[in-house]
């Protein structure tokens, strides 16, 4: 079956509640699978868009308590593009975050790891932030 | 559009594309799992969903070519919506 | 919305493995880590986590996995987990729990590395 190739996106919007984010990572992984991505990709798939909506539940600070997640399906290629309408953050303040942390191994740190975690496994990963609210785009291509 | 989403509503929006219903019934699925609902209810309901988007893809006509499914999630049920922007069916 | 998951132990002589089912997030880590202590409390220092039924774990899910390796280290215990995907293991490696913990393929392996 040749891979799906939509002319509009999937759009899901979810509220900031328990476990929404599978829900957001499920549709994810449906959309992965009939475009034929491998079981590992998928996953990958799944974890970045897990990672960035709860990331959202915890800190957008967002009025509306919803995040909007839009799938965009290309020939190889998979892009979400995961917003909130939160008060939006710096690089600064996700740096300062980090720092602010006691860890027993500094290498070994608890929290945080949300964003970097989807920077590693997606191809390409964008942040667009503002008082209105934040956008964070990510791309995973298929693995030629 | 996220400001019309209520606290354990679900919003999904897809293009009317074969085999695009399976992320509705999907959807219908974790969360009628998570509420356990059993294994019966459960596949009723994806079935229910599967037909209900098929239908809207076939028949709707519609002229944006999208099903628009919101899922409201209550203590002991779930109900769910299935919009087109199609032709009126009572009239056809 | 709740996540079902499960918990099974199997205390043996001189260790123990817990074997989780279901999305490991803050809900399920934090089950685990009640059995951990409970076991801890008990004189058990070797313990293995199986995760070959947990498909999906999140970030809130792993550092409190990295509680339970800090609990076992002030008692001088091992963690070694076991039944990791290709991605978890990748996420294990990049916040470095590979380095306090061991990471095998399956439990016998996992038991035979204390």
């Amino acid at each position: 079956m040749e891979n799906i190739v939509l002319k509009d996106q999937v759009c899901l919007t979810i509220p900031m509640d328990r476990d929404m984010e599978l829900v957001a990572a499920k549709t994810g992984s449906v959309l992965a699978e009939l475009n034929h991505f491998n079981e590992e990709q998928t996953e990958e798939i799944q974890l970045a868009i897990i990672e960035t909506c709860i990331n959202a539940f915890e800190h957008s600070q967002s009025e509306d308590r919803t995040v909007i997640i839009k799938y965009i399906v290309k020939a190889d290629e998979l892009e979400c593009k995961i917003t909130d309408h939160g008060v939006g953050f710096t690089p600064e303040d996700q740096h300062n975050s980090i720092a602010r942390r006691q860890e027993i191994h500094s290498e070994m740190r608890k929290r945080g790891w949300g964003l970097e975690i989807t920077k590693t496994l997606m191809d390409e990963f964008d942040i667009e932030s503002s008082e209105n609210g934040t956008t964070v785009s990510f791309i995973k291509r298929m693995a030629s | 559009m996220g400001n019309s989403v209520l606290k354990n509503q679900v919003c999904l929006t897809i293009p009317m594309r074969r085999v695009v219903e399976l992320t509705a019934v999907q959807l219908a699925s974790i969360i009628s799992e998570s509420m356990s609902f059993n294994d019966e209810q459960i596949e009723a309901i994806q079935l229910g969903m599967l037909e209900f988007c098929i239908n809207a893809f076939e028949h709707s006509r519609s002229s944006d070519q999208k099903a628009v499914i919101e899922s409201v999630i209550r203590t002991n049920e779930l109900e769910f919506r299935i919009t087109d922007k199609g032709i009126d069916i009572i009239r056809m | 919305m709740a996540n079902k998951f499960d918990i099974q132990i199997r205390a043996e002589q001189g260790y123990a493995i817990l074997e989780t089912a279901g999305y490991l997030n803050d809900a399920l880590g934090e089950q685990l880590s009640k059995e951990a202590q409970k076991l801890i409390e008990k004189g058990y220092t070797q313990l293995v986590i199986n995760l070959d039924k947990t498909a999906l774990i999140n970030s809130i899910g792993i550092s409190i996995l990295i509680e339970i390796i800090e609990a076992l280290e002030e008692r001088s215990g091992t963690l070694n987990f076991c039944g990791l995907s290709a991605t978890q293991e990748r996420t294990f490696r990049m916040m470095a729990i590979a380095k306090y913990a061991g990471i095998f393929p399956d439990e016998k392996a996992a038991v035979a590395n204390f």
